[in-house]
């Protein structure tokens, strides 16, 4: 647990980004932005259309990649604020 | 009388955000009425842009149905409708379409009211917030500066 969060798990699995040619894509797009570029991305607030959103349990809903691309950074992304949907 | 009182019975509310020290911070009711006024006066690429985002945010929906398996008659029902719904919402975006502002409101308006039907308001509410505060308010708060 980070806090009071429990720790995020991707509904993404790694092997989707071999198999899957458009989830690849997207992966790579994500490599290329800076990790501040991502971590804002993610954070919610009002205006962000694409915040990171998560079942009660941490399960990611939005923002498997995003996460990965963190992951592979070594950011502590169990940390970032939530969208949790109840 | 009673649709109104009906309507403002049946609230919609935007996203429910955690903090990293566990605080939850619950949506806030929504005011629809001045969103969907807000939505028509807007130029029509302002109108596609909330449509996509709403649109957008509703495949989350459909993630969190079908995450696990089996998935309850109730839940498949739920996608199937949401699908629907993005169905007619990705037609009314498209700029070379040619829905009117009134039209495209009414669209959305009559969505609120399916989703209330089918047990799915807290994922509309989520859209509705989203893409309004993504749109509407995006555009208020340049126009402020």
């Amino acid at each position: 647990m980070s806090g009071g969060q429990p720790p995020l798990r991707r509904i993404h699995s790694d092997t989707l980004y071999e198999r899957d040619s458009a989830a690849r894509r997207s992966l790579d797009y994500h490599r290329t932005r800076t990790t501040e570029e991502i971590v804002e991305s993610l954070r919610p607030h009002p205006g962000n259309k694409e915040p990171l959103r998560v079942k009660p349990g941490g399960r990611v809903l939005q923002g498997n990649t995003r996460i990965k691309v963190l992951e592979e950074r070594g950011y502590p992304v169990n940390g970032l604020p939530r969208n949790v949907i109840l | 009388m009673n649709t109104r009182r009906n309507r403002a019975e049946k609230r919609l509310f935007g996203p429910t955000v955690q903090y990293a020290d566990g605080t939850v911070a619950a949506g806030r009711p929504l005011d629809v009425e001045s969103i969907l006024a807000a939505f028509e006066r807007l130029d029509a690429e302002a109108r596609s842009a909330f449509l996509c985002v709403f649109a957008h945010d509703l495949t989350v929906a459909i993630r969190a149905l079908l995450l696990d398996r089996p998935v309850p008659e109730t839940d498949l029902d739920r996608a199937w409708k949401i699908n629907e719904f993005l169905h007619q919402l990705t037609s009314c975006a498209n700029p070379l379409g040619h829905w009117s502002a009134p039209d495209a409101g009414l669209l959305i308006r009559a969505i609120i009211d399916t989703s209330f039907e089918r047990g799915l308001e807290q994922w509309i509410g989520h859209a509705l917030a989203t893409a309004a505060a993504a749109t509407i308010d995006a555009k208020r708060s340049v126009a402020a500066k």
